[in-house]
Parts: structure tokens; C-alpha cells; sequence
């Protein structure tokens, strides 16, 4: 090989390798740990009706989100608004020959994702490894890719579900069970109605119906980056808890959260808690519960439910514990359904 | 070319090796990192296979939160340098152009960059844009990580160097 041939090949080989160097470090994100880098937020009466909105705006999203991708899971309902009930359902009820294919069933079978369409536009393609196909089981685990999804359920399915079953008790095919989802989020877009927001991230989620009508529904994860229309959000180190009472019309809900919420647009993290649980019946706003959101320094706003018209936030930019600012305002300020 | 030569082109291309070899290394390193001790998740090359992690273990403890940075860096400097070999005056200028590229990358995470950099979440551009901003809107900046990278390139600055002067 000539001198001049070599060093063309070190020229691209240069080339290649500043690409790839470029391309590995943002594909894992930078190479650092992502851990506690970001400031924490002080809170003051200037920006405490922002912080909250967007907490309890994130809070909603990954509720939305639980009840979108589990879903007060109800295997035997095809109306529930759940793309891992829909997946698992969609999973369980394939033709046998299609469902041993696609996940995996048969030991050592060379097998590959088959593509299903779903029941009014786009496809579902299913992946997975089970150990009966016939029914569920702990360990099993299904990939989803959506594309365009829509089964005439009022919302469409876009990007990648994987779940593992980690727990399980009773038959999820009636009302009475406990379902363990270890779900993974991967650009899952969901549009409904006019509101579309995407999600990357995993946490396991946990439908525990055994005291039914008593539904439980639990999130919980270490990070998951929720992105709505121009916002996004990241929640670290997550519990949120949902109990609906069926048995009440209309139902009774009480949520209890606790986690870490960063926001980009802030400029900085906030930790949240609930420290009254927070009460609501059917789909009217909350009427009383607690959050205490708090940032840098201890500064802290405490969103105190007064009832369901009416919302104090109680600011104290010191971290004294003296309320140095109130804001009066309304759920549907808070979380944007209304300008405030 | 006579016995002395030959000996003398066999030595560099071992040495470069050699060099390449810790490189290589590093970046296996790295990648252990990842693997064991990483959520993958929040890791776009291993996103994929997030339902497949393993629990996980802090097998490197605090020292993995920035040895990947280190670790690449050093291994992208040499690996570069190595091929831009013939060329010194270029292969003098790797190190503080890898730092430079990679300090860049990791300020694009800080807080507010994202934002003046690609605007809101939803208006990035073409796939390529598009990526890029994710990654800045995602990432956490840690000035942990720029001086890993700074101290990556250093590293393979100074052990290029010894080898340039050993070969001249």
C-alpha cells in the first residue's frame, strides 16, 4: 500500500472515529452519572404558582400515564384506556399459532416479532417470551412497538412498551387480582383528544384490585422524562399512589405522591411530598389534601386544598418556617385548564 | 530500509498497539460502567433493552458516576492521535479539540443551555437536530464530568507525547 492511499485511510479513519466519539457520548448521555448535578429551586413568592403548576402538572401527566400504559387494568374490558392491558389482552388473544411466534413460546424456536394491525388505523408489533401462552405469568415479558395505533378507543399509541410481570395474584381476567408491571417507556406518545404527551423512562406499576371494589394503582421509578406539547419534565425517585373506590358513586379517589421533580424550564429541582392525602370524587377537583413542595434552602410552598374551588399556597422563601406569602388560586389554575 | 530500520518500524507499530490496546480497554471499561452500574433507561444505546436489566450493583461506587468521561476521553484522544500520526502538527491539537468538542457537549446540558440552544422540547428540527436536543434536554450537566474529560485528554496528551518523543 502507497504512502499517500495510507494516509487517506488515516485521514478517514480520523474521521470516522471524531463521528463515533461524538455519537457514543451523546448516545449515553454524556458519560456521567446524571445524578444530583442540577440546583435545587428556590422557591419564592415570584415564581411559587410555577413551581406547583408544573409539580402537580407532572404529578397529573404520570398519573395519566399509570392509567394510560396499566390502566385500572381490566383485562377483561376492551374500553379502558390502557396500553398494557391493551397490550396484554391483544398478546393473550392473538390466533395460537401467532401468539406461540411472537412470543416465543416454544423453546429454542427461531421465532421474530410479528406485526398485528390495530382495530381502526396503524399496527402493533408484538415481541416477547412467555412461559404459557395461555396465560400470564411472572417473569413474562412483552415488547410493543405502536405505530399510529388507534383501536377506536379514544386515544393513539405511538412508540415502544416493554413489560415484565413481577408479581401476581388471582386471574387479572376477573375484577379480583394484583398485577406487578415493570414498564418500560421508550418515546410512548399518546394522543388523546386534543392533548398529546410522550414518555421515556421506566417504573413498575402495580394494580392491586384484591380488595375490590378498592382498585389500587402505584407508580413508582427512579426517572421518568415526561414531555408535554413545549414542556418537559423529569421525575426522580417516584411514589405515586392512586386509590379509587368503586364501590362509591361517584368514586372516591385519594392520592398520595413523593419524589423529585426537575424541570429544564425552571432552571432547577424541587422535592415533593404529599403531607395530607389528597381527596377527590369522580372527576371533579380535588376538595382536600396537602402537598409540600420544597427547594433550595429549605424554601418551601405548601399547597394547601381548601376545597374544591379553592387552592392557598403558603410560601416560605426562607425555610424558617414562617409563611412569608400567600397565593390565593384554583385546581384548574394550577394545572391549566384555566388562565390564572 | 536496513535491519535498524525494520526494528525501528516493528517497535512504533507495537508501541501503537499497545497504545491502541488501552484505548480499546478503556472503552470496555466504560462500557462496564454502563452495563453494571447504570440505569439503562436513561441510556439512549441501551434504551432499547431496558426491560432486560438486571438489578443492578454499584460495582464501581462513586467513581462510576465520572470514569466514563474519563475513560472516553482518554481513549478517543489516543485512538485519534494514532491516526493522525503522520500529521504532528494536527495530532497536537486532538486533545484540546476532543475537550473542547466534549466540554461543549456536556455545557449543552446545563440548565437553560437546552432551552437558548434548541428552543422549547417540541421544535427541534431534523432527526440529527432532534437527537441532539434530547440529549441536552435530558442530560444533567456535572462539572465532575468536565474535569474528567479534561483530565482523560491531559492523560492521553501526555502518554502520545512520551511516545512521539521516544520515537523521534
Amino acid at each position: 500500500m502507497n504512502t499517500s492511499m495510507t494516509r487517506s485511510l488515516r485521514l478517514v479513519g480520523a474521521l470516522v472515529l471524531s463521528a463515533a466519539g461524538v455519537a457514543s457520548l451523546v448516545a449515553s448521555g454524556g458519560g456521567g452519572s446524571g445524578g444530583s448535578s442540577v440546583p435545587y429551586l428556590a422557591i419564592t413568592s415570584g415564581n411559587a404558582f410555577e413551581v406547583s403548576s408544573a409539580v402537580l402538572k407532572a404529578i397529573g401527566l404520570s398519573l395519566d400515564l399509570g392509567e394510560a400504559s396499566g390502566g385500572p387494568v381490566t383485562l377483561q374490558s376492551d374500553t379502558s384506556p390502557a396500553a398494557a392491558g391493551f397490550l396484554l389482552r391483544r398478546a393473550l388473544r392473538l390466533p395460537p399459532r401467532l401468539r406461540m411466534q411472537a412470543l416465543s413460546a416454544q423453546p429454542m424456536a427461531a421465532v421474530g416479532p410479528v406485526e398485528l394491525p390495530c382495530d381502526y388505523l396503524g399496527t402493533m408489533t408484538i415481541s416477547g417470551n412467555v412461559a404459557n401462552p395461555d396465560a400470564l405469568a411472572v417473569g413474562d415479558r412483552i415488547t410493543a412497538v405502536f405505530d399510529g395505533c388507534d383501536d377506536n378507543l379514544g386515544y393513539v399509541l405511538d412508540g415502544r412498551l416493554a413489560l415484565v410481570v413481577r408479581s401476581l395474584q388471582g386471574d387479572p381476567l376477573t375484577d379480583v387480582f394484583l398485577l406487578g408491571l415493570d414498564l418500560t417507556l421508550t418515546s410512548l406518545r399518546v394522543t388523546e383528544d386534543n392533548q398529546v404527551y410522550s414518555a421515556d423512562g421506566a417504573f413498575t406499576l402495580t394494580l392491586d384490585n384484591l380488595d375490590f371494589p378498592l382498585t389500587v394503582l402505584q407508580l413508582a421509578g427512579s426517572r421518568l422524562t415526561l414531555t408535554e406539547g413545549v414542556e418537559i419534565y423529569t421525575l426522580t425517585g417516584f411514589d405515586h399512589r392512586l386509590e379509587i373506590d368503586l364501590g362509591i358513586i361517584p368514586e372516591a379517589i385519594v392520592a398520595e405522591v413523593d419524589g423529585r421533580f426537575v424541570s429544564d424550564v425552571l432552571g432547577g429541582k424541587v422535592d415533593y411530598v404529599t403531607t395530607v392525602p389528597v381527596r377527590a370524587t369522580g372527576d371533579n377537583d380535588p376538595e382536600l389534601g396537602e402537598f409540600l413542595i420544597t427547594g433550595d434552602l429549605n424554601s418551601t410552598v405548601r399547597v394547601n386544598i381548601v376545597d374544591s374551588n379553592s387552592i392557598r399556597l403558603d410560601v416560605d422563601e426562607t425555610g424558617d418556617g414562617v409563611v412569608d406569602a400567600f397565593v390565593d388560586t384554583s385546581w384548574a389554575e394550577l394545572t391549566g385548564n384555566v388562565p390564572p | 530500509m536496513n535491519l535498524s530500520g525494520q526494528i525501528q518500524v516493528a517497535d512504533r507499530f507495537a508501541t501503537e498497539a499497545r497504545l491502541a490496546g488501552t484505548a480499546v480497554v478503556a472503552l470496555a471499561v466504560g462500557a462496564c460502567v454502563y452495563l453494571l452500574d447504570r440505569d439503562w433507561v436513561s441510556t439512549m444505546f441501551l434504551g432499547a433493552f431496558a426491560g432486560w436489566q438486571p438489578a443492578r450493583y454499584a460495582v464501581f461506587g462513586a467513581l462510576g458516576d465520572t470514569l466514563p468521561s474519563f475513560l472516553h476521553a482518554y481513549a478517543f484522544t489516543v485512538l485519534l492521535v494514532l491516526a493522525l500520526w503522520p500529521w504532528p502538527k494536527a495530532r497536537g491539537w486532538v486533545a484540546p479539540g476532543w475537550f473542547a468538542i466534549a466540554a461543549g457537549l456536556e455545557i449543552l446540558q446545563a440548565p437553560g443551555v437546552a432551552l437558548a440552544a434548541f428552543g422549547p422540547p417540541d421544535s427541534a428540527g431534523t432527526p440529527l437536530v432532534r437527537s441532539l436536543a434530547l440529549y441536552a434536554w435530558r442530560g444533567e450537566f456535572d462539572p465532575a464530568d468536565l474535569w474528567a474529560t479534561a483530565l482523560g485528554c491531559a492523560t492521553a496528551w501526555v502518554v502520545t507525547n512520551t511516545l512521539a518523543r521516544r520515537l523521534s
